[in-house]
């Protein structure tokens, strides 16, 4: 009992210090909140993209100038069946025919490469007669590598016109086929026919559903994380700095025991952890708009990790002999697990660093948030979560807190 | 003479402190260095569209897809087991959309010549439209032979099953001639034009030169605490009782942190020609940049150690400030991806005119004359941090702070 309260003393000095030196406000708060409000900012959308793909007829036969027109008169806004949540209510795609003049194709790759189109479709000679009767014909997309988006829409309409006409041929040639008629022999009510024929697959959208994940609500959780190695390392580097300042002996000497020094310095780096996760899961949610998800699960997820921030940070400093050597491993070790947990990276990871984002506790945690927060958390994924994060925060706390408590009474 | 010679000894003294910081060390080197290896290699090259698929194995149709989506541009394809999963999963922005094929299309096709895929799109407007056109592109690319099948079916009233080899062998290239002769027979090709900046450099390079700026600026921001330590420990005081003054120590400071991130820049892109094969440009006009962006850094650690009162909070503050103004100037995510109020925002922080020109000197092989407009404001910068600097620190010592 008298250990209890030495230790909640121990904790509450170290807690009034920290305040007081405001450093700790900016590792817990500011620093977490500027920086998710930054790359929520940065990230929150460039909706006002519109995509212009030039069309250029050089062919001019009937079967060109036919797809030119229905390519002109797509603006872009369909939805497939179905609802797209609202989606398509502003124009994002517009197809806009260029004067090929004399100078044709470079007159089109001008076009593209000084910005008047996004991505431009070329619709070269003999077009119309390969696409109707037969023989080859080109349809050519210009593209700036710049611009990747435009430059897969623009291909993707391609391959959906070519597609069309390959459907055509392809009915007709396998009708002529299976009734023995021989190739070459043209029959325009069965090539009207097969073009009027309803595709084989066709695509209905279904909603997304749930909520999206957000920016703020991310990098928040993210920046909260990382900068969670500084607060909770402090633990272990406090105790190494009382030992070179001469005051661990003074404490020791007291009837307070090591354990005591230990759990309260912990104890006061964990509230100050979780105090300063909440403040930036409140701010961010009110100011962004941006809900974290089920308030349980959070609650259980922000300490969960502060449990296991403070168990690897409390393991890397006790590695260290000096608080200067702390100092370095913990910024050390910080940014590495920040990178491969994907801390700075964003929501959609390449394979290899979503692979590599399980072997860090920020990895494990960051995913449970992001989950919480797009509505795509299952009980069992978080308590996996959950579970995994305990166990790393016990397993590393618990070989850190034993070679600081070997430091301590050396 | 005697001042200048007192200059030198400051600086040797302060580098000598700072070389045996291995804190500093590991953030002057070690770190941006591991950055420019993890971004370059995770993010480095073409840009994917990650697409979602939801589909029965060993289906005609499932196959059909999945060839469709391998010829789409810049696609990649990651399997889901059912639709919910592949909703979550877009929800989180792992993929931005996706297809799902029916269990039994196949049977479906085989009964009625129809089927009918689901497909999920974001609800972000241009990622909607580019999902639903991708995707539009693969299926009707997947149905081709699929619809000829259940047309000459109907035709012909061959059994499905023989209509849909006949219509698989024309659509093959062994058959792709005679179906062609009847029309049908568009190829599509494509050229990319204009610089093709990411084309011919390595996929290293954009985080290399965003790499560099971010880091120098920050180790030279780290100059502050420095600054606050000799103004609480009371160097600052005595060194103003000296002949050789106040300004001689600060010249001398000032040129101790320059040095590093001269020392710091050389090393990353050293690392980053030798290691990454970046190609940094016209050398006079990349030496001209680091010497002007490392002037603004110190500048900067100078205002901030002349500002902040306290070395812990200076020491906590000087990493955010760092890494918040250099993601504002386009350090973290590429500028291209900024929402246009924000690259008006960028405009404000040294840090987007020198990523700006080191766009201009790597990726269109700019001289001098073309980064010149990024020179000057760098170096007007630069004038205005060291200003307001010893304005600033001047009024610090006068008050005895």
């Amino acid at each position: 009992m008298a250990q209890l309260s030495r230790t909640l003393v121990i904790c509450a000095l170290d807690l009034r210090r920290r305040v007081r030196n405001r450093s700790a406000v900016i590792t817990t708060v500011v620093g977490p909140l500027a920086m998710a409000i930054v790359f929520g900012l940065l990230v929150s959308g460039t909706s006002e993209l519109t995509v212009r793909i030039g069309v250029v007829d050089l062919d001019r036969s009937a079967a060109s100038m036919s797809l030119v027109s229905s390519l002109l008169a797509d603006d872009g806004s369909e939805a497939a069946d179905g609802d797209p949540g609202g989606a398509a209510a502003q124009q994002v795609l517009q197809f806009v025919e260029l004067d090929p003049g004399g100078a044709a194709l470079d007159g089109v790759r001008n076009a593209v490469a000084d910005g008047t189109v996004d991505a431009a479709l070329v619709l070269e000679a003999g077009f119309g007669a390969a696409a109707t009767a037969g023989g080859s014909g080109s349809l050519v997309v210009v593209q700036d590598p710049e611009q990747v988006v435009s430059g897969q829409i623009a291909a993707s309409v391609a391959q959906s016109v070519a597609a069309g006409y390959r459907q055509v041929g392809l009915s007709v040639a396998t009708v002529m086929a299976l009734a023995g008629t021989g190739s070459g022999a043209f029959d325009e009510a069965l090539i009207d026919a097969a073009g009027a024929q309803s595709p084989a697959l066709s695509v209905q959208e279904v909603p997304v559903g749930g909520r999206d994940l957000s920016a703020a609500a991310f990098y928040g959780a993210g920046m909260s994380i990382l900068f969670l190695f500084f607060t909770v390392g402090f633990a272990a580097r406090s105790v190494l700095a009382e030992r070179e300042a001469g005051t661990l002996d003074r404490v020791l000497a007291t009837p307070t025991t090591a354990g005591a020094v230990i759990a309260g310095k912990t104890l006061s780096v964990g509230v100050l952890g979780v105090a300063g996760f909440v403040v930036v899961w409140l701010v961010t949610s009110v100011l962004f708009d941006a809900p974290w998800g089920d308030p349980i699960a959070v609650s259980v997820l922000i300490v969960s990790t502060v449990f296991a921030i403070a168990g690897v940070a409390t393991f890397v400093a006790s590695l260290a002999r000096t608080e200067r050597q702390a100092d370095a491993a913990t910024a050390a070790v910080t940014f590495l697990l920040a990178l491969l947990g994907g801390n700075f990276v964003g929501p959609n990871q390449p394979p290899l660093l979503r692979r590599l984002s399980v072997l860090t506790p920020n990895g494990w945690s960051l995913r449970a948030f992001a989950d919480l927060n797009a509505d795509a958390a299952t009980l069992s994924s978080i308590a996996t979560a959950v579970s995994v994060l305990l166990v790393m925060g016990a397993v590393f706390g618990s070989i850190g807190v034993r070679r600081v408590r070997s430091v301590m009474v050396r | 003479m005697k001042r200048l010679l007192a200059v030198q000894a400051f600086t040797a003294v302060v580098l000598r402190q700072l070389l045996r910081d291995r804190t500093a060390l590991i953030f002057i080197v070690a770190l941006p260095v591991a950055i420019m290896i993890i971004i370059g290699t995770t993010f480095g090259g073409q840009q994917r569209l990650d697409l979602g698929v939801v589909a029965p194995e060993g289906r005609a149709v499932t196959e059909r897809l999945l060839a469709a989506l391998a010829d789409g541009e810049g696609v990649r394809v990651h399997r889901y087991r059912d639709l919910e999963s592949m909703r979550k999963a877009v929800r989180r922005f792992t993929v931005v959309g996706g297809v799902v094929v029916p269990v039994d299309a196949d049977g479906e096709l085989a009964a009625s010549g129809a089927t009918v895929l689901s497909i999920v799109v974001p609800r972000t407007s241009e990622q909607a439209v580019t999902v639903r056109r991708v995707l539009d592109g693969a299926v009707r690319d997947a149905a081709a032979p699929l619809t000829a099948a259940a047309f000459a079916a109907e035709r012909t009233g061959t059994p499905i099953e023989m209509a849909s080899a006949t219509a698989e062998f024309l659509d093959g290239p062994d058959g792709a001639e005679a179906a062609a002769a009847l029309g049908g027979g568009i190829d599509v090709h494509t050229e990319a034009i204009g610089t093709g900046r990411s084309a011919g450099e390595s996929r290293f390079s954009q985080t290399a030169t965003q790499n560099l700026v971010l880091f120098t600026f920050i180790t030279a921001l780290t100059s502050a605490t420095l600054l606050v330590r000799a103004r609480r420990t009371g160097i600052l005081r005595r060194a103003s009782a000296t002949p050789a003054g106040v300004g001689t120590l600060l010249c001398g400071m000032a040129g101790g942190w320059f040095a590093l991130c001269l020392v710091q820049s050389v090393v990353l892109i050293v690392v980053g020609a030798v290691g990454f094969g970046v190609r940094w440009g016209d050398p006079l006009a990349a030496a001209l940049l680091v010497v002007v962006f490392d002037i603004v850094g110190v500048g900067a650690g100078l205002l901030v150690g002349a500002a902040g009162a306290n070395e812990d909070r200076v020491g906590a503050l000087t990493p955010v400030i760092g890494i918040v103004a250099g993601s504002l100037g386009g350090c973290t995510v590429p500028m291209q991806f900024f929402p246009a109020a924000m690259q008006r925002v960028a405009r404000l922080t040294p840090h987007y005119w020198a990523v700006d020109a080191w766009d201009a000197l790597v990726f269109d092989r700019a001289g001098v004359n073309e980064i010149v407009k990024n020179l000057v404001v760098l170096a007007g910068f630069g004038a205005v941090f060291v200003l307001a600097a010893s304005v600033g620190m001047r009024r610090v010592l006068q008050s005895g702070r």
